[in-house]
C-alpha cells in the first residue's frame, strides 16, 4: 500500500481525535467557567475563596487561611469568599454586588457539606450568612464595615482581616495576630499550569522525534 | 392583565436532561379577592417514557460495546494473530463495526425521542424537531456525542484497516491511527457526564471524572465480553482452545482491575449524588443504584468463576475444549447482566438525584399530610402544635404554631418558617411568622407550590432563651 496514503489516513485519524477532544472541551469549558460560581466548589474544601482578579498574594492568603484556622481552633468557624469582579461569580452574575443576598444563597450551596458561616466581600459592602440563611445579629457588625478603595491587594486583605477579626470579637473571640506576608507574589497557579502544560509538550515533542528517529535507524 | 388570581403551569428542561414541571399561582392587584380553588394540572418529576428508556439504553449499550471491541482488537487480542497461526481479527472487527452502525443510528433516534418528550411533539415530526435538537444544554451534549462518536469511527476505520497484526512491532501509522481513535474514544466518553448528573453535581470536577472512568471501565467490560464470544465463535475448533489461551488471560488482567475501577467510581458517584444514606432505599434514584449494583454484583460473581476455575482449566490438557465452551456459556450470562446493569443506569440517568435537602428528612420529628394538619412534636422543652389548613398544593395555606412551654403561651418569640421541597432541587422560601394571639404565630402563603413531600423547619428564638428548629415532613396534594 502506498506509504503517504497510510501517514495520510493516519494523520486524518489522528486529527479526528483531536477534533473529537477540541469539540468536549468546547462543551465543558462553560461549565467549568459557569462552574455555578466557583466559590460554592471551593470553599466545600477550604475556608478561604479569593480570585486571581483580588491582587492578593500567596503569602497573605495563607495568612488568612491562618487566622480563620486559629477562629476554628477557637470555636469560631467561618468561611470567606472574596468576589472581586462579575466574572467571579460564574453562572450567577445576577447576585454581584448583592452580599446579602448572595451570602444566604452561597451558604446554602455548601451546606450539604460546610454548615457554618459564610463570609461574602464584594465591592460594594460585607454579608454574612450562617447554614443557609441570614444571621442578622452577625449582619450588623459587618454591615458597618466599609469595603475598600481600591477593591485590590493588600488594602482588600486588610478590610477581610479586619471582618473575620470584629465578627470574632461579636462573640467574645481575640484571634491573635498573624503576620501578613508582602505583597506581590506574582507565581499564580495559571503560570503554574501553563509551564507544566508547556513541559509536557517539549517532553511529548522530544519523545517522538527520538522515537521516529530510532524507526528510520532500523 | 386584570385584577384576581392566577395560574402558571410550567415545564422546563433541565440541564441534565429532566423534563420537569409544576404550577404555581399569583395574585395581581390590591383586592385580588379570596384565592379559588384552581383544578390542579397532573404534575410528575420526569416524563421519561419507555420508547425513550430503550433508545438511550441501545445507544449506551452500542457505543460502549464498540469502544470495547476496538480496545479488545487493538490492545489486547491483537497477539493472537502472530502466535496462533491461521487466525485473524476480522471477525472483531466486524463486530465492531456492526456495533458502530448501531450507535451511530442510535443517538440521532435517543435525541429525536428525547426532544419529541421535552417539545411535546410526535417523534415522527422530523422537521420541526431537527432544528430544536440543540436549542437545551442536554440536546447540545447528545448531538456532540453524536459528532463525537462518528469520529471516533472514521479513526477506529482507519486504525482497523492500517493494522497488520501479523507483524511484530506496529508501524508508526496504525499507532498513530489507533491513538486518534482511543482519544476519540475518551472524548466520547466525558460527554454523558459533562450532559447529565455529574456535571450539576458540587465538586463538579471529581463527578465528571468519575463518570468518565466510570464509562470507561464499563466498555472495556462490556466490549471486551461480546468480543470474547465473537472470538469463540470466529476461531476455528483446532485453534479455539489456543486462541482463547491468548485472549482470555489478557482479557481477564484488564477485565479485573476495569471492574475494581468501575465499582470503586460507582461507590464514589453514589456518595456525590445522595445526601443521605437513607436515599438508597427511600428514592426510586437509590432504588435504581441498588438494582444496579446488585447486576453487577452477580455478573462479577461469575466473572470470578471464569477467572479462578474456567481461565487456568484452558490450559489443562484434555479438558480444554470443555473449558471453552463454559467460559463461552458463563461469558455470555455475564454479558446479559453487564447489558441489564447498563439498562439500569439508562433508568438512573433518567431520574433525577434526591435534593441536598433529602438529608433533612431523617430528623423530622414529625411526618404529616395530606390533607389538614395539626400535629403537636416537642423540642427543647417546648410544645410546638403545628397547624396547616387546608394543606393543598397551589393554594393559599395557612400555617399556624402555637407555642407553649409547660402549658403556658410562649410570647415574643422570632419564628421563621423555612420550606424546602424535598421531592426535587428547587430553593427553600422563608417567611417570618406574626403572633396573632398570645403564644400563636401564623403565616399565610402559597408556598406550597407543588404536591410532594415538603419540608417545614420552624427557627424559633424565644424571648431570651436559646434557640432552636424543628422540622417536620408534610404531603401535600392538589
Amino acid at each position: 500500500m502506498n506509504v503517504r496514503l497510510r501517514l495520510l489516513a493516519s494523520l486524518a485519524a489522528f486529527a479526528a481525535g483531536v477534533v473529537a477532544v477540541i469539540i468536549v472541551a468546547l462543551l465543558l469549558a462553560p461549565l467549568a467557567r459557569a462552574d455555578g460560581d466557583p466559590a460554592s466548589d471551593w470553599l466545600l474544601q477550604r475556608s478561604l475563596f479569593v480570585p486571581p482578579d483580588a491582587g492578593i498574594s500567596k503569602g497573605d492568603q495563607q495568612a488568612l487561611t491562618s487566622l480563620l484556622q486559629s477562629a476554628k481552633a477557637q470555636g469560631y468557624t467561618l468561611h470567606v469568599a472574596v468576589i472581586a469582579t462579575r466574572y467571579d461569580m460564574g453562572a450567577v452574575t445576577v447576585l454581584f454586588k448583592r452580599p446579602t443576598d448572595y451570602a444566604p444563597f452561597l451558604s446554602q450551596e455548601v451546606r450539604f457539606i460546610y454548615r457554618q458561616r459564610v463570609l461574602v466581600v464584594m465591592p460594594n459592602g460585607f454579608a454574612i450568612a450562617n447554614n443557609g440563611k441570614r444571621d442578622p445579629a452577625e449582619q450588623q457588625v459587618v454591615a458597618k464595615l466599609q469595603a475598600p478603595k481600591p477593591f485590590h491587594g493588600a488594602a482588600l486583605t486588610a478590610a477581610v482581616e479586619n471582618a473575620v477579626r470584629k465578627l470574632a470579637a461579636a462573640q467574645g473571640i481575640v484571634l491573635p495576630n498573624v503576620p501578613v506576608a508582602a505583597s506581590g507574589s506574582n507565581t499564580t497557579t495559571r503560570d503554574r499550569i501553563l509551564i507544566g502544560v508547556g513541559a509536557g509538550l517539549l517532553v511529548l515533542v522530544a519523545l517522538g522525534v527520538s522515537y521516529w528517529r530510532r524507526r528510520r535507524k532500523v | 392583565m386584570p385584577e384576581g388570581w392566577y395560574l402558571v403551569y410550567w415545564r422546563a428542561i433541565s440541564v441534565d436532561g429532566h423534563p420537569v414541571q409544576g404550577v404555581f399561582t399569583f395574585a395581581l392587584g390590591p383586592n385580588p379577592g379570596p384565592p379559588p380553588a384552581f383544578p390542579t394540572p397532573s404534575v410528575a418529576q420526569t416524563a421519561t417514557s419507555t420508547p425513550l428508556l430503550v433508545a438511550r439504553w441501545v445507544m449506551f449499550l452500542s457505543v460502549l460495546t464498540a469502544i470495547g471491541l476496538f480496545v479488545l482488537h487493538m490492545l489486547i487480542a491483537h497477539p493472537l494473530v502472530r502466535r496462533v497461526e491461521g487466525t485473524s481479527l476480522r471477525w472483531l472487527a466486524q463486530a465492531f463495526l456492526a456495533a458502530s452502525v448501531i450507535g451511530l443510528v442510535a443517538v440521532p433516534v435517543y435525541v429525536e425521542e428525547s426532544t419529541s418528550i421535552d417539545s411535546l411533539r410526535s417523534f415522527w415530526a422530523v422537521g420541526a424537531l431537527v432544528p430544536l435538537w440543540r436549542v437545551t444544554a442536554y440536546g447540545r451534549a447528545y448531538v456532540d456525542l453524536w459528532i463525537c462518536f462518528a469520529l471516533f469511527c472514521v479513526a477506529a476505520c482507519i486504525a482497523l484497516w492500517l493494522d497488520r497484526p501479523s507483524l511484530p512491532r506496529r508501524p508508526v501509522a496504525p499507532l498513530l491511527a489507533m491513538l486518534g481513535a482511543l482519544v476519540a474514544a475518551a472524548a466520547v466518553l466525558a460527554i454523558p457526564g459533562a450532559g447529565g448528573h455529574a456535571a450539576q453535581t458540587s465538586p463538579r470536577g471529581v463527578a465528571v471524572f468519575l463518570d468518565w472512568l466510570h464509562l470507561v471501565t464499563a466498555a472495556v467490560w462490556i466490549g471486551g465480553l461480546v468480543g470474547l464470544l465473537v472470538l469463540w465463535r470466529s476461531l476455528a475448533v483446532a485453534q479455539r482452545v489456543a486462541g482463547l489461551l491468548v485472549a482470555v488471560p489478557r482479557f481477564s488482567n484488564t477485565a479485573f482491575v476495569s471492574v475494581l475501577l468501575l465499582l470503586a467510581t460507582g461507590i464514589g458517584a453514589s456518595v456525590l449524588h445522595l445526601p443521605a444514606i437513607a436515599a438508597l432505599w427511600q428514592t426510586s434514584y437509590g432504588k435504581t443504584i441498588l438494582v444496579k449494583a446488585a447486576i453487577l454484583l452477580v455478573a462479577m460473581l461469575v466473572a470470578a468463576v471464569n477467572l479462578l476455575r474456567t481461565k487456568p482449566q484452558l490450559s489443562r490438557a484434555g479438558v480444554g475444549e470443555a473449558a471453552a465452551r463454559l467460559l463461552r456459556r458463563l461469558v455470555g450470562v455475564e454479558v446479559i447482566l453487564v447489558a441489564g446493569a447498563i439498562f439500569a443506569a439508562a433508568l438512573l440517568s433518567s431520574l433525577a438525584p434526591p435534593p441536598p435537602a433529602f438529608a433533612k428528612e431523617g430528623s423530622a420529628l414529625a411526618r404529616v399530610g395530606p390533607g389538614p394538619v395539626a400535629a403537636t412534636v416537642h423540642r427543647n422543652g417546648y410544645t410546638l402544635r403545628v397547624l396547616v389548613q387546608p394543606n393543598k398544593a397551589v393554594q393559599s395555606n395557612a400555617f399556624a404554631l402555637q407555642l407553649t412551654r409547660n402549658g403556658s403561651p410562649v410570647r415574643g418569640a422570632t419564628i421563621t418558617l423555612v420550606f424546602s421541597m424535598l421531592d426535587m432541587e428547587m430553593p427553600d422560601q422563608d417567611y417570618a411568622m406574626r403572633e396573632t394571639a398570645p403564644g400563636i404565630y401564623s403565616q399565610r402563603k402559597p408556598a406550597l407550590v407543588m404536591v410532594g413531600h415538603w419540608g417545614l423547619e420552624f427557627s424559633v428564638t424565644p424571648a431570651g432563651g436559646t434557640p432552636f428548629t424543628a422540622f417536620i415532613v408534610d404531603k401535600a396534594n392538589g
